[in-house]
């Protein structure tokens, strides 16, 4: 019973790191990039919003794949509240601000995001989210 | 949230010991303003590195540059560059829309609260940014301006919302003391009504029944900042409510004094003098205290937070400009301003000062140019203003620029009156060196010292001249300097203080040969400061703790020591080691309650007034120990000592009653006295002999079986022709001896006596003629007595003319005065109506005191004797059944007639001891005229006048004035047998006040039609509610006054702890007023106890800085347990009682808005309890403002609260 269900959740994230590559490469529409990613959580029993794919996200995009197309996927994710909004908010300040003379841009796109804090910690102190 | 934490890392930066969503909440939105402003401020070179409290996550940056690429190219860079601005730019956008946005600026000022190192930190940091961006100067739509003050709006933006909503919310309007400008005198009752506990405690203070133990100037500062934070009022405004209740005091006792009654006092109270000293001297320290003690704060703050040094600069001397605009609008109550006539002479001589100094003429060379060359120089009329400026000049509140002000000289004149010419002289003469000659020293004790210097001088000569020398120094100092040299007395009383104090603790041994050669000059001082006037002035300045152990010390030694010798002064009379002794044994046991038991004072429902007495010398040192040892630890005592003399200081080392052991025997047989039977005689004992030969000495007629003769009233002591007292000198017996043994003699006199072995006039003669021979002997003869008449074993006498002096000529017509009296005032007593054929009788005890006293010649040598036995035989009257008290009474009045009115009124308070109705029919009179309620009422307008008259009421022809009943209230609350049957009476009378207001502002006269529901809001005006919530904040003020002034922090104690629970628990809470004008009632119900509970903590406390802080957050956390556990529990059962809602929500605005430190006390579990119950009853602001200030531990629920609140709206 551990080995498969484990397997199964390996595999989920594997599928959604391929899904976000072939979202960026393509250019995708990021609400279909958005469905899909959905679809394949809910079919390892993730729950969402999920902390880990806030993790998961940020360190792919930050580390690895740093370009416009990502923001966005991230602003819809948020809309559409696959992940905790303030903790990515939290982790894009960790990562983002001390980069911020190497990728101006990013840094730009963060506080941008950034503007909505208020919609989001409302959004999260609503949730689940909260007291974990 | 805890994943937040996690990734920032933010318990660990903050220091965070209590992990909690709504806590991480807090730090993670300030660590996203404060990353964007550091991150700004790197990027242009002018972060600090080495600054406090440094964001960690910063440093990746470093590491970040040196790794980066090196393949930009020079296009790329300048392209980079210019992005970085922008990015820049934009930072500070966001960070200034976070300050100004709803949500993020609440979160962000429980930063401010409750993390105020951090907040200084990011403070910091924005001004560096303001100050050196460069991308910030090019920003077009924010400024310097705008930015900082948003920032440091963070909590004004808070604290303005909640004064402001807390204000919208118990006043539903705007307070009318804000609305109502200082127009003139039409406004003056409305506008004084603020300040009128001021009015109270200053007349509280005169009280010459209790010598009180704490400093009047702290008292009275204390009450007045509370009242600055309540009334919420600038400080010019507060100054102007002081002063005006200080010149009222002023005009209430001197009105009345003519020349022709100059001498003429009314009773053995303190009264001009001790006005004088309280409206210059008292006063004006209570200013120096405020003044100083801002100026104290604005030193201290840059050492906490370097961030606030320009705004120090220009906040300080606030206070100080407030001073001048409050003295400048003193002009304008001339009537108030008008000096009694006893002061006419000083009050023109400081307006003669001003002139002097405008004329440009020195003054001692004026002074004899004018003189030779005019002899009517033109008459200057001063008034109290002038008076008090120069108080203030003299403790450099002021400079001499005041005089420049528009009015303040009145004439062009620059000829120096003749007045100011006999101080010049004399002063000036002194410090020019002349030798204290008879004729300089008559000048100098009749004139006031004006500066410190003088005093300063009189001091060294007392400390290091000859014996006579000294002696003249020391009656110099008692003289006018002392009574009414104003600007002086403060000093004056502290030098005075030290003189009695020779010798400092430890060493006491050997003490003994220093202090007898000193016995002359001791004996001038202790006789100087003994009068009524005299006693009272120090007691006001706080020094009684201080003089204590000086008046123990000489009690012990020249009580100890054996007459064998004499002095022989100046004036040829000769002064005894007894004489000393009495001196300041008498004036030491007016420091306390000698003739009750201390047990009686630590009971659980005794009170403790303000001005009330210690229980006992214990206490005194005890408190004396105390504030030496925490003497100049604070800012504030800081600032006093540079105003005190240099060349003074007081020893720090503890002092206890086993330092004097013969006092402390004394003491503890004095105390088996009062409490038990005494055990017999013993024989063989050396205390056998002292009472026969005082027996001897009492009844020496009878024994010698000579015929009667007049007796020697006077100077007995020192007769060298009588053999009886030749023996008793010969017996080398101390003063401490004598005193063991009085007890077994007036044990024996009574019996005697009782038996018929001796009558009752020479029982009267022969214990005269005991007091005299020695006075200190007063004091066991009046704790004596006062044992005897609580036993009940003796007779009761009749005092039916033939053994005892007879009452019949005035008891009738005494009685009937007392009722009128009572009447006038609002209190009716059917029950003083006494069996007329029932013959007047008194405790044998109490008759055979009363006889003595009644043996007493009234002059200036026998006052302090009077002073300290006659609250004594008041007391023993008071607990006698009635009519005791007024035969007492008549029998005085019989002797002294002019005192008619003391008597009466004191005898009027005895009707108050157990009567709980005459309680409330005063408390209900206090009301009443202070209110404005009631028909035909004289006082229609209301107002402090109301409350305690204005002392210019013209005399009735029999000689009895109407008594105001606030005069009444302070005469007799410490005659209540229960104190805390005011706590029980005042509650009701206030709600029942309440509805007499709205009854007469909200319901017009004659008005019979009921009102329309759907013109509620129509119906009832804001200019109605306004004068109506103005009368309920005026209704509390007095009840909160009251009950501070009678029973002090244990009676609030109780109020808070019993009193309300049990009331808001009754039946008739559940009563609901029917209809909306009834909600209404209800609710101004509840606005009006919040406010009379909340003034109440705040005078027993304190708003900030309290005393005794403990203690405060114990009785404030009680109470708002109680409220909260009532709402969380029975929060179905009173969801429909509108006055207990208005209660729980007028209380904690009340908080909130004004106490904030309070709520900082009460532990974080109730707060969210509380706040909780709050919302139940729908005040979610107020419950989220609760948490806010709430503290630390509160703050994560506060932040939850913010989001759900801006969630929901």
């Amino acid at each position: 019973m551990a080995l498969p269900a484990q397997t199964s959740e390996v595999d989920a994230w594997e599928a959604v790191l391929r899904q976000t590559k072939v979202a960026v490469d393509t250019n995708a529409d990021p609400n279909a990039w958005a469905l899909g990613v959905t679809s394949t959580l809910r079919s390892s029993a993730v729950t969402l919003p999920s902390v880990e794919l806030a993790y998961r996200l940020v360190s792919f995009f930050f580390w690895d794949n740093h370009c416009a197309t990502a923001w966005k996927l991230l602003h819809t994710a948020m809309s559409l509240n696959l992940l905790p909004s303030s903790l990515l908010m939290a982790l894009l300040s960790a990562t983002v601000v001390p980069s911020r003379q190497l990728y101006p841009t990013a840094y730009r796109l963060y506080m941008e995001l950034l503007k909505q804090l208020d919609d989001m910690l409302a959004r999260d102190f609503s949730s689940l989210y909260y007291e974990k | 949230m805890k994943s937040i934490d996690e990734v920032l890392q933010l318990s660990q930066v903050y220091s965070q010991k209590v992990w909690e969503p709504g806590v991480v909440l807090v730090d993670f939105v300030f660590s996203i303003v404060w990353q964007l402003l550091a991150a700004s401020l790197d990027d242009e070179g002018l972060l600090d590195h080495t600054a406090e409290n440094k964001p960690r996550w910063l440093s990746r940056s470093h590491d970040m540059n040196i790794d980066g690429p090196d393949s930009f190219t020079e296009k790329k860079t300048e392209q980079a560059e210019g992005f970085q601005k922008k990015n820049t730019a934009i930072a500070i956008e966001i960070i200034a829309e976070f300050l100004q946005q709803k949500m993020t600026s609440r979160i962000l000022s429980l930063v401010h609260w409750n993390m105020s190192s951090h907040w200084g930190s990011f403070i910091h940091q924005m001004q560096l940014l303001v100050s050196n961006s460069s991308v910030f100067r090019n920003l077009k739509h924010i400024t310097a301006e705008s930015l900082l003050r948003w920032t440091q709006n963070i909590h004004e933006v808070v604290s303005h919302e909640l004064k402001k909503k807390s204000k919208m919310e118990t006043n539903l309007v705007t307070p009318a003391g804000s609305l109502m400008p200082l127009a003139g005198q039409s406004y003056g009752d409305s506008w004084s009504s603020l300040w009128l506990p001021i009015d109270l405690i200053l007349e509280d203070a005169l009280d010459g029944a209790q010598v009180a133990a704490f400093s009047a100037i702290e008292i009275i500062t204390g009450m007045v900042k509370t009242l600055h934070v309540v009334n919420g009022t600038m400080w010019h405004n507060t100054f102007l409510g002081l002063w005006v209740a200080a010149l009222r005091l002023v005009q209430r006792v001197g009105i009345i004094l003519t020349e022709k009654e100059r001498d003429l006092k009314e009773g053995p109270i303190p009264r001009l003098d001790t006005c004088m000293c309280m409206l210059l001297s008292i006063t004006t320290l209570v200013v120096t205290n405020i003044i100083e003690e801002e100026e104290g704060q604005l030193i201290e703050e840059p050492e906490h937070s370097p961030t606030n040094q320009g705004k120090n600069k220009l906040a300080l001397g606030k206070c100080h400009g407030e001073l001048i605009t409050s003295l400048q609008l003193l002009g304008d109550y001339e009537s108030l301003l008008t000096p009694p006539q006893l002061v006419l002479v000083e009050a023109n001589q400081a307006a003669a000062k001003a002139i002097v100094f405008l004329s440009g003429n020195p003054v001692g060379s004026g002074c004899f140019k004018y003189m030779s060359t005019n002899d009517m120089p033109m008459k200057c009329s001063g008034n109290l203003r002038h008076l008090i400026v120069e108080a203030c000049i003299a403790k450099k509140l002021l400079d001499t620029s005041a005089y420049l002000w528009p009015g303040y000289v009145n004439t062009c004149s620059n000829q120096i009156p003749c007045s100011i010419s006999n101080h010049v002289s004399g002063w000036s003469s002194l410090m020019e060196g002349s030798q204290l000659t008879p004729a300089l020293v008559n000048v100098l004790v009749a004139t006031p010292a004006s500066s410190l210097a003088e005093i300063e001088k009189i001091y060294e000569i007392a400390i290091n001249g000859s014996d006579e020398e000294k002696i003249s120094a020391a009656t110099i100092l008692c003289g006018a300097s002392l009574v009414r040299g104003w600007n002086v007395q403060e000093h004056t009383v502290l030098f005075i203080t030290k003189l009695l104090s020779p010798i400092d603790p430890p060493n006491y041994s050997g003490a003994e040969s220093h202090l007898t050669s000193q016995a002359p000059f001791l004996n001038v001082l202790l006789i100087g400061i003994s009068s009524m006037d005299c006693v009272h002035i120090f007691s006001l300045h706080g020094l009684v703790p201080l003089l204590a152990p000086g008046l123990m010390l000489i009690c012990e030694v020249f009580g100890s020591c054996v007459p064998d010798s004499s002095w022989t002064l100046a004036s040829g009379e000769k002064l005894t080691h007894w004489e000393v002794f009495c001196n300041a044994f008498t004036l030491l046991l007016r420091f306390w309650r000698f003739d009750h038991l201390p047990i009686e004072q630590v009971r659980s429902d005794a009170t403790t007034p303000p001005f009330g007495s210690l229980p006992s010398p214990e206490c005194l040192l005890l408190v004396r120990n105390c504030k030496l040892a925490s003497f100049g630890r604070t800012e504030k005592d800081q600032q006093r000592l540079k105003r005190w003399p240099k060349i003074l200081c007081f020893s720090v080392e503890p002092v206890f009653m086993d330092s004097f052991p013969k006092l402390n025997f004394w003491y503890r047989k004095h105390q088996e006295c009062i409490a038990s039977f005494r055990s017999g005689l013993v024989p063989g004992r050396p205390v056998n002999q002292i009472v026969d030969a005082l027996l001897s000495m009492m009844f020496k007629k009878v024994s010698n079986g000579v015929k009667p003769s007049t007796p020697t009233t006077s100077g007995s002591s020192n007769s060298s022709g009588n053999a009886l007292d030749d023996a008793l000198m010969k017996l080398k017996v101390p003063a401490w001896d004598i005193l063991e043994a009085i007890p077994f003699v007036l044990d024996s006199a009574l019996t005697s006596c009782a038996y018929g072995k001796t009558s009752t006039r020479e029982l009267a003669t022969g214990l005269k003629d005991l007091a005299d021979f020695l006075p200190a002997s007063l004091v066991t003869i009046a704790s004596y007595f006062s044992a005897e008449v609580t036993r009940g074993i003796w007779k009761p006498s009749f005092m039916n003319g033939t053994d005892w002096p007879s009452p019949a000529a005035n008891l009738a017509h005494i009685e009937q005065q007392i009722k009128k009296i009572l009447a006038a005032t609002g209190v009716n007593v059917p029950s003083l109506d006494i069996d007329g054929d029932s013959p007047a009788t008194l405790p044998f005890p109490l008759a055979a005191f009363v006889s003595l006293t009644l043996t007493y010649k009234l002059d200036k040598a026998t006052e302090p004797f009077l002073a300290l036995i006659a609250p004594a035989m008041n007391a023993v009257a008071s607990g006698c059944p009635w009519p005791s008290l007024p035969i007492v009474t008549s029998l005085w009045i019989q002797k002294v007639k002019r005192w008619s009115n003391y008597f009466v009124l004191s005898a009027s308070s005895t009707v108050f001891h157990h009567n709980k109705d005459a309680i409330a029919q005063l408390l209900k009179s206090c009301f009443t005229s202070t209110l404005g309620l009631g028909y035909g009422s004289i006082y229609n307008n209301g107002g402090v006048s109301a409350l305690l008259g204005d002392g210019s009421v013209s005399r009735i022809s029999n000689g009895i004035s109407p008594v105001a009943p606030g005069i009444l209230y302070i005469r007799v609350y410490r005659s209540i047998g229960d104190i805390t049957l005011l706590i029980k009476e005042i509650v009701p009378i206030l709600m029942l006040s309440v509805t007499d207001i709205a009854s007469s502002d909200l319901m017009p006269k004659g008005v019979v039609r009921k009102p329309k529901k759907t013109k509620f809001g129509v119906k009832y005006g804001q200019v109605s509610l306004a004068r109506s919530m103005a009368r309920v904040k005026h209704a509390a003020l007095l009840g909160a006054s009251l009950v501070w002034i009678s029973g002090g922090q244990k009676l609030i104690q109780y109020l808070m702890r019993e009193t309300l629970p049990s009331w808001f628990l009754s039946a008739t809470m559940f009563e609901q007023d029917g209809g909306e004008s009834g909600v209404m009632v209800a609710k101004l119900k509840g606005y009006a106890l919040a406010f009379f509970v909340f003034l109440s903590a705040a005078f027993a406390w304190g708003i900030d800085n309290s005393y005794s802080p403990k203690q405060r957050a114990e009785v404030v956390g009680l109470h708002l347990k109680f409220l909260a556990s009532t709402l969380n529990r029975n929060g179905a059962m009173f969801s429909r009682c509108t006055t207990w809602k208005a209660y729980v929500s007028g209380l904690v605005s009340l908080m909130v808005g004004q106490a904030p430190s309070w709520v900082r006390e009460v532990d974080a579990d109730l707060l969210k309890r509380l706040s909780w119950g709050l919302s139940q009853m729908d005040e979610h602001k107020l419950a989220l403002r609760l948490l806010e200030i709430g503290g630390i531990g509160v703050m994560g629920a506060a932040a939850e609260m913010i989001i759900g609140f801006e969630h929901r709206s």
